[in-house]
Formats: structure tokens, C-alpha cells, sequence
């Protein structure tokens, strides 16, 4: 073989290469991606229905458990979120904007606007399989029929 | 065989495989993506079923409360067009209300668009159990 037609088998291969392992990284973080954001549905549904359940206590059964709600959800997604910081942010406080929250954070809140109670996770989950380009972000919530009780 | 006819012949074989391996991607993704859809829609009827049990037993509050939830939940992922929630309707104390959700997955929303190009109506039924003791 000349040495021409190895330095050509040699940049083919480089290539070839490289684009598979972009599509097998890729493949990989979308799969880990997946797992977190199914993770992140089922968790914001189990804080919504915690928050949705009402308190105990003087605070009577009419007025949303927003406070039960996030360690509701933040238990769903630590196992999942492993490297991440997740913060869980004061009742009735809005989650940031996501441009605002760092790589590697994810933020939990809970709301009560008019007769619905909103929980949210929001943030930049940190990522075993970073690749260039691809920014895996996580922005869900769910939204539920507060129970009330009529006097 | 030439050099040009080598390098031409280099230049062929990656205007092929290149695409299809992107094809190849997209194909994965929108699977992910049909999966994570699915998903969704499944928290939010579950969380519909159990909104519309929180309504006062027998009144026609319960589809409103299911609707809210439910439309609610669905509204933050642009790529799932809310359809019909039916079953939610007025419960006896302690019997089972089932919802079904219809939506509809528009692909046309994400960068998967380029492989399927049609919306896919997919659907999710949910069960709760009405407490025996609520009656307002």
C-alpha cells in the first residue's frame, strides 16, 4: 500500500469515527435525558397532588400544602439527578427565568393562583455525557383543582 | 483506479452515510420524544381522574375541575395539542371515575418534524376512587 492511500484510510477512518462516537454520545445523553424528564413528570404530578391535598391543622383543609408539595417532588427526582443541586425555593415564589439558573441546578416551586395550585421544576440538570451544542434543559409542571370543602 | 476517481468515490460514500446516519438520530429522538409524550399525557388524566374525585359527589363540577387540570398540565409542552377528556363527569361517593384524554403530538414543533412530518393523535385513560364520605 503507497503511503498516500494510508494517510487516506487513515483521515477516513478520523472520520468515520467521530461521527460515530457524536452519534453514540448523543444517543446516550438523550437516553439519560429521557430518564430525567420522566422522572421530572412523575415528580411535579406527585407534588401537585400533595399541594392539592390540603393541609392539617389551623390552616384548615381549604388552603393548598405547598410547603408538603416540593420535598414531595425532590424526592421523585434525586435519584436520578445525581450531580445536581436541587433547590427548593420558598412557597408561592416563582421558579427563575431558566437562562437564570446555573448548569447543574434545578429549582422546584410550588404556586396557588385562583383555585389551581401550579408545581414546577425548572433548571439545567448536570450531565454524565456532555455534548457540544446539546444543552438538556428541564422545564415541567403540573397544574391541579385545589380541594375545598364548602363550610 | 485515479486519485480523482478515489476522492470522488470518498465524496459518494459520505453524502450517503452522512444522512442516514442523521435520519438515523431523528428516528431515535422521535421515538424518545413519542415516549416522553405519552408520558405526559398519562400524569396529566391520572391527574385529572383525581381532581375530578375532589369535586363535591353527584355535580357537574367534577368534569370542570378535570378539564382545569387537565388542560392545565398539557398546556406546557407546546408539542401536545390538548383534545377530548371524557368519562370525568358527575361521581356517587365511593365509586371509580375514569377519564380518557385524547391529544394530539405535533412533531412538526420539534426538530423531528424532517422524519415525520403528520401529527399522531395518541391517547391515555386514568382511574381514582371517589371517597364514600364526601358529599360536599
Amino acid at each position: 500500500m503507497r503511503d498516500d492511500e494510508t494517510g487516506q484510510a487513515t483521515v477516513e477512518f478520523a472520520m468515520v469515527i467521530g461521527l460515530f462516537l457524536l452519534c453514540l454520545l448523543g444517543a446516550m445523553s438523550a437516553s439519560v435525558y429521557t430518564v430525567q424528564r420522566a422522572a421530572a413528570v412523575t415528580a411535579v404530578a406527585a407534588g401537585a397532588r400533595v399541594a392539592a391535598g390540603g393541609t392539617s391543622g389551623p390552616a384548615g383543609a381549604n388552603t393548598p400544602n405547598l410547603t408538603g408539595a416540593m420535598p414531595a417532588a425532590a424526592r421523585v427526582v434525586t435519584p436520578v439527578l445525581v450531580g445536581t443541586r436541587i433547590r427548593q425555593l420558598q412557597p408561592d415564589r416563582a421558579c427563575p427565568a431558566l437562562g437564570a439558573i446555573p448548569r447543574g441546578e434545578v429549582d422546584i416551586c410550588a404556586e396557588r393562583s385562583a383555585a389551581a395550585v401550579t408545581v414546577r421544576l425548572r433548571g439545567r440538570p448536570a450531565t454524565a455525557v456532555p455534548i457540544p451544542g446539546l444543552d438538556w434543559s428541564l422545564d415541567l409542571a403540573a397544574e391541579v383543582h385545589a380541594v375545598t370543602f364548602a363550610p | 483506479m485515479t486519485a480523482r476517481c478515489q476522492g470522488g468515490q470518498a465524496l459518494l460514500e459520505s453524502a450517503i452515510t452522512i444522512p442516514l446516519m442523521l435520519l438515523l438520530l431523528l428516528g431515535f429522538l422521535a421515538v424518545l420524544v413519542r415516549v416522553e409524550a405519552q408520558l405526559e399525557l398519562d400524569a396529566a388524566t391520572s391527574l385529572a381522574a383525581a381532581a375530578a374525585v375532589t369535586a363535591p359527589a353527584g355535580s357537574s363540577l367534577s368534569a370542570d375541575y378535570a378539564r382545569q387540570t387537565w388542560t392545565g398540565t398539557l398546556r406546557q409542552y407546546r408539542y401536545l395539542r390538548p383534545g377530548d377528556l371524557e368519562g370525568c363527569a358527575g361521581y356517587q361517593p365511593g365509586q371509580y371515575v375514569t377519564c380518557r384524554g385524547t391529544a394530539t403530538l405535533d412533531y412538526r414543533e420539534t426538530p423531528m418534524g424532517v422524519i415525520v412530518p403528520v401529527p399522531i393523535v395518541i391517547h391515555s385513560a386514568a382511574t381514582a376512587r371517589s371517597s364514600a364520605y364526601r358529599s360536599r
